[in-house]
């Protein structure tokens, strides 16, 4: 059992180490910088993006894209999963299609995308959307069909009406879970959106990636990775915190903010 | 107070396309306006289904009716509040949000909601647990909310489906004190299902014995004990001989299944 100090301490650790040895292989055995910048040429980098703005614009842009596509993604997973869970009509109905959807691969349908959406805002959203939103759906689908069905039953018999049982106990029932799912796929819209930057962008961190690597500017790649890394963490905290103040119920053992 | 009515229920499980269960065959039976009826019976002899039919969770195979103050019932409702076995508290709920759960579904007023909650409150023992979250509660201080929120909801019958099976002896014992009082202060209409013929004798005004599956009334048993039915009358002659009657009556029904699994050569 570590208590909530010494977690940080030695999350700290695992960072440092890696810092560590990114610095020996670049000092010790003189990697090529083309290859692998040392820290001090990424932070270098890091502090010149910054100083411009340029940086700090293309982070915004990612992540307001990386936003608002997931958002429009829960947005219709939220209803659809839930129906999927509580209705044999609308399982038999979205069920297999969500099963087929989700196996196809995201990366094959950004040509699909540029020919419908252009290489503007709403085809990052699109492919967001197509990365995330069958998933979602599946998952939303399971988290609120494995509420327990006598919590259902017990509402039921307290007088709740088909709409009171939805809203009062399925949905905070599933909340906890629900709100993993979210997590977890934001993460993965930031898979989809820097692979949408890579293919069709003129802003954006995946954008910024893929053009300097043809100028071999892997320690702006560096600062990009490291940005991409960041804006992650601070994402996963917002919603570990959101979790652990709306949802304090369902605490777990290992939980902490 | 209300009076519950069941005539000639059966109850048929589907299984696969070809196969079915009886669970329920013929089943007739009625609790009286304030009786305290109890269901006891072999594992699998169907008292859950027919707990779960009487509530509305169910249905019945046609032809059956259950009526309550003469009236059909249809579907689950508030006039029939049931307690489960496993605990069905809403855990992100306190206790008290708990309780106020049943009123709060049908609008009641705040104050009058705290006020019919402190009441089952009190009645049940929960005073000073009222802000805590169900999920730091012991097994029998959750089904104490479970049954003041039923309770708060004012239901015409109670519907009590092995409610302290899961509990230790003694929170049992304690249990068993504390639903007794409440009982005999609110005198609602209730039917439970209990595997402890103890608890049958000590709780009832009357017993349904039934027989292993399919599931029918074997017989009914009065209770007659005069006085308190504190815990000491688990000794008195009284309740030794309903306990030997029901006795007799479970015992046969073991033997009668050992036969036929020898007759069948097995
Ligand atoms: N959904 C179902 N499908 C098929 N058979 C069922 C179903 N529910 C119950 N049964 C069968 O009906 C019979 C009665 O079950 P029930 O749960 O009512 O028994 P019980 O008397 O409550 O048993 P216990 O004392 O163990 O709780 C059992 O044989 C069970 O296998
Ligand atoms: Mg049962």
């Amino acid at each position: 059992m570590t208590n909530k100090k010494s977690y940080k301490s030695t999350s700290f650790i695992s960072f440092a180490v890696i810092i560590l040895i990114w610095f020996t292989a670049t000092r010790v055995f003189s990697v090529n910088k083309v290859f692998l910048p040392s820290p001090g040429i990424v932070a270098e980098a890091l502090k010149r993006l910054l100083k411009d703005g340029m940086l700090l614009r293309y982070t915004w842009m990612s992540t307001k894209r990386v936003f608002i596509g997931w958002l429009i993604s829960v947005i219709a997973a939220l209803p659809l999963g839930m129906l999927t869970a509580t209705s044999r009509f609308f399982k038999a109905l979205l069920q297999p299609v969500m099963e087929f959807m989700r196996y196809l691969p995201v990366v094959a349908l950004v040509p699909l995308t540029l020919l419908y959406f252009g290489i503007g805002e709403s085809q990052k959203y699109a492919i967001i959307f197509l990365g995330t939103f069958f998933q979602l759906i599946l998952m939303v689908s399971d988290s609120v069909a494995s509420v327990d069905r006598n919590m259902i039953n017990a509402a039921a018999t307290l007088g709740a009406a088909k709409k009171q049982q939805y809203f009062r106990v399925l949905l905070p029932a599933a909340l906890p879970s629900l709100l993993d799912d979210m997590r977890l796929t934001i993460g993965w819209a930031w898979t989809y959106l820097v692979v949408a930057e890579m293919v069709a962008a003129d802003a954006g961190l995946g954008y910024m990636i893929l053009k300097n690597q043809r100028y071999l500017a892997t320690d702006v790649i560096f600062a990009g990775l490291i940005m991409i890394g960041l804006v992650g963490l601070v994402t996963d905290f917002a919603f570990r915190l959101i979790s652990y103040i709306a949802v304090p119920w369902a605490r777990r053992l290992n939980d902490n903010v | 107070m209300s009076e519950l009515e069941i005539r000639n229920l059966n109850k048929t499980f589907r299984v696969t396309k070809r196969s079915s269960v009886t669970a329920l065959d013929n089943i007739s039976l009625n609790v009286g306006s304030g009786e305290f009826a109890v269901l006891v019976g072999p594992s699998g002899c169907g008292k859950s289904t027919l707990l779960n039919i009487v509530a509305g969770l169910d249905t019945c195979d046609p032809g059956g009716e259950v009526l309550l103050d003469g009236k059909q019932i249809k579907g689950p409702g508030a006039d029939r509040g049931m307690v489960f076995q496993s605990y069905t508290l809403f855990p992100w709920l306190s206790v008290r949000k708990n309780i106020e759960f049943g009123p709060s579904l049908r609008n009641v007023s705040e104050p009058e909601r705290r006020t019919v909650a402190e009441k089952f409150i009190k009645e049940t023992g929960l005073t000073g647990f009222e802000d805590m979250l169900p999920g730091g509660l012991s097994g029998g201080m959750k089904q104490r909310v479970a049954i003041a929120r039923t309770l708060a909801n004012s239901p015409k019958m109670l519907l009590m489906d092995e409610p302290f099976g899961a509990l230790d002896a003694q929170t049992r014992a304690v249990m068993q004190e504390m639903l007794s009082k409440v009982w005999q202060k609110e005198r609602t209409t209730v039917l439970f299902v209990t595997h402890d013929i103890d608890e049958a004798i000590l709780m009832g005004t009357k017993i349904y014995v039934m027989s292993r599956r399919p599931g029918r009334i074997k017989q009914m048993i009065p209770v007659n004990i005069s006085g308190e039915r504190g815990h000491k009358v688990t000794l008195s002659p009284e309740f030794l001989a309903i306990k030997q009657q029901i006795m007799d009556l479970i015992w046969e029904e073991s033997e009668q299944a050992s036969m036929e699994v020898n007759g069948d050569g097995i």
